[in-house]
């Protein structure tokens, strides 16, 4: 597993929030990604064995951060895959190409420390800020 | 924002800019500082907003801060003017409780409470990524999404007299399987018969205070008598529902002509076809919960039939009742003295219908439908009746728990260097669970005191105290 990327937690009563800093579109992207994956599955590691290319579109920048993650968490959730690398390749303001490699989950390897059901528009935010780029999701636990 | 005091039980936020009906808050000046002190009031205001509501968007005493809705949230939209919201609903469709009584009492069980425990937790499938012992393909899936709670009773697991003792007898009719998506099918096929992580549990219990002998009769529970209580919900099918048409009302939000306060917020007109097709695949993950509910209840029924080696007559497990607490639904209401069509949104609330209500059981008819209220795994949950007054302003709605107070990371840091466990233990309750984190983030003091939160729909006269159960064995995710 790849070095895990620095995130604050947000505290919200019911749920697991984060927000995270990066220098680019595509590092924060990518870094959120990881950073869903640390939540859910702490340093469990993952070998790069299956690859998915993922595309996603939105409606702006935030709507795109929803729907790249909702695709991250549906390859834990639903495919039953542990995220090993992210490599965005390209990333505007409404679209998002990437190429994901995962390995199959296997409890014996990798322990679940949250359930992750959703990632949610609650105080969802893209922007730029000084130096870079910054970005916040709440998720439904 | 304006909030007013109405009367010791109810609170009012003040009509102003965009909400088109003022809020109404059940809650009390004990519970009150602690709901001001989040964004939970600022999204009763946010729901107050959109198109079609009647008469104010509501929350219940045991609100808390969600995402969008407040978790506690009641607000009804007119049927043919109104919106649906899944995010009104949350991702747990139908995430809900049912309770079950026994013939047993503690006495006679305490020498065996260990072994219960480690049974159920061993028979109980639970905890993130656990697989039920019900194997379905997509065609037998559809069939369960379609017939709810019947599915599981035609397949030996419940009684008809379970299906008359749940709310809507297990099943919405609106389900149409088709416009459930292939990954919501996928997330749901391994999942039947899964108990789930976080708040979801299942409890051995004691009834260890009747308020109203007369009722608690007619739903058969006595004091001193063991219980059953299952919190569970529709699993990854449900938030996968939830989280498609989140996103397909999102891609059409422009279309609704108004400014969302918040994107969670997203809805469509009830009778669009995207508002039509929601409510169907939200049916059927409603019911697709309900027949997880029943699976499970009669799962443990079997664990404790072979943990005490006695025969389902000798254990006397029968059903009191199954209610969900994350739903819309179409009720008819009388709003200003007229009968309406309405969708009741229910985010963390329990329906709570009054006696001589047609949509409660027969066995129930002059006591109102029990309402099951859990409270943290180390304090009490209650059993409550519906009432007249609920039928008359909360579109017969009431509280559905206990309502977190501390988040995840606040309780995890409580609790450190602390042993929850022994603690539970040293008040009689023996814990099982799954999750590293699990005891930890649902320790007894993350949440509201269920007391003060029943107290309050208890004097506001929205539902009735009827018992109080103990709990002695808990199993978790």
């Amino acid at each position: 597993m790849r070095k895990v990327p620095e995130y604050t937690l947000i505290d919200h009563t019911a749920d697991y929030g984060l927000t995270l800093c990066a220098k680019t579109p595509g590092e924060l992207y990518k870094n959120a990604a990881l950073a869903l994956k640390d939540l859910m599955l702490g340093a469990s590691p993952a070998e790069p064995e299956i690859e998915h290319r993922i595309r996603v579109a939105g409606l702006d920048r935030t709507d795109l951060l929803i729907n790249w993650l909702r695709e991250i968490l549906f390859l834990f959730a639903g495919d039953g895959e542990v995220l090993a690398r992210v490599r965005v390749e390209s990333v505007g303001e409404t679209s998002l190409s990437a190429l994901v490699h995962t390995e199959a989950y296997n409890p014996q390897r990798h322990e679940v420390l949250e359930e992750i059901k959703a990632v949610t528009y609650h105080q969802a935010r893209v922007r730029e800020i000084v130096g870079g780029w910054e970005c916040s999701v709440i998720f439904d636990v | 924002m304006r909030i007013i005091q109405i009367n010791p039980f109810c609170y009012e936020i003040e009509q102003e800019g965009d909400m088109r009906v003022p809020g109404r808050i059940y809650s009390s000046q004990a519970l009150m500082p602690g709901v001001e002190a989040d964004q939970s009031l600022k999204q009763v205001a946010n729901v107050a907003t959109l198109p079609g509501i009647v008469e104010a968007s509501m929350a219940m005493p045991d609100i808390h801060w969600g995402y969008g809705f407040p978790i506690g949230g009641v607000a009804a939209f007119d049927w043919q003017d109104g919106v649906i919201s899944p995010g009104g609903v949350g991702y747990d469709i139908n995430c809900g409780v049912r309770l079950a009584a026994t013939s047993l009492d503690l006495e006679s069980l305490q020498p065996y409470l260990d072994k219960i425990a480690d049974a159920l937790y061993q028979g109980i499938p639970c905890g993130v990524g656990s697989t039920g012992f019900v194997k379905l393909n997509q065609k037998e899936a559809k069939q369960v999404l379609k017939q709810g709670s019947r599915w599981a009773v035609s397949h030996g697991m419940g009684t008809d007299g379970d299906l008359e003792r749940t709310e809507e007898s297990g099943c919405m009719t609106a389900a149409d399987p088709d416009t459930v998506s292939e990954r919501a099918l996928q997330r749901g096929l391994k999942q039947l018969g899964t108990l789930g992580s976080g708040n979801h549990f299942l409890e051995i219990g004691v009834v260890e205070e009747v308020y109203d002998p007369e009722t608690a009769a007619v739903y058969g529970l006595s004091q001193g008598q063991v219980s059953v209580f299952l919190h569970s919900g529709s699993r990854g099918l449900g938030y996968q529902v939830c989280d498609d048409f989140l996103a397909r009302m999102t891609k059409k939000a422009g279309g609704l002509g108004i400014e969302l306060p918040d994107r969670q917020l997203v809805c469509s007109w009830i009778n669009s076809k995207m508002g039509q097709e929601y409510y169907a695949a939200m049916s059927c993950a409603a019911n697709y919960a309900w027949a997880n509910r029943q699976i499970l209840m009669h799962q443990a029924g079997e664990v404790l039939q072979q943990a005490l080696g006695m025969g389902p007559r000798d254990l006397g497990m029968r059903l009191v009742y199954d209610v969900c607490h994350n739903i819309a639904k179409k009720e008819t209401h009388v709003v200003d003295g007229v009968s309406r069509a309405l969708c009741v949104h229910r985010k963390g609330a329990t329906r709570a219908f009054a006696p001589g209500h047609p949509d409660v059981c027969s066995a129930y008819q002059k006591v109102g439908q029990p309402v099951l209220v859990p409270g943290d795994m180390g304090t009490c949950s209650y059993v409550l009746a519906g009432t007249q007054k609920a039928m008359e302003t909360t579109f017969g709605s009431t509280c559905h728990g206990a309502g977190r107070v501390m988040s995840r990371t606040q309780a995890k840091k409580a609790v450190k260097g602390r042993s929850i466990q022994r603690e539970l233990l040293d008040k009689g309750i023996r814990v099982r669970w799954t999750g590293r984190t699990t005891l930890a983030e649902e320790v007894p003091e993350a949440y509201k005191d269920v007391s003060q939160v029943v107290e309050v729909v208890h004097g506001a006269g929205i539902s009735r105290k009827v018992a109080k159960l103990r709990p002695v064995v808990v199993v978790k995710g």
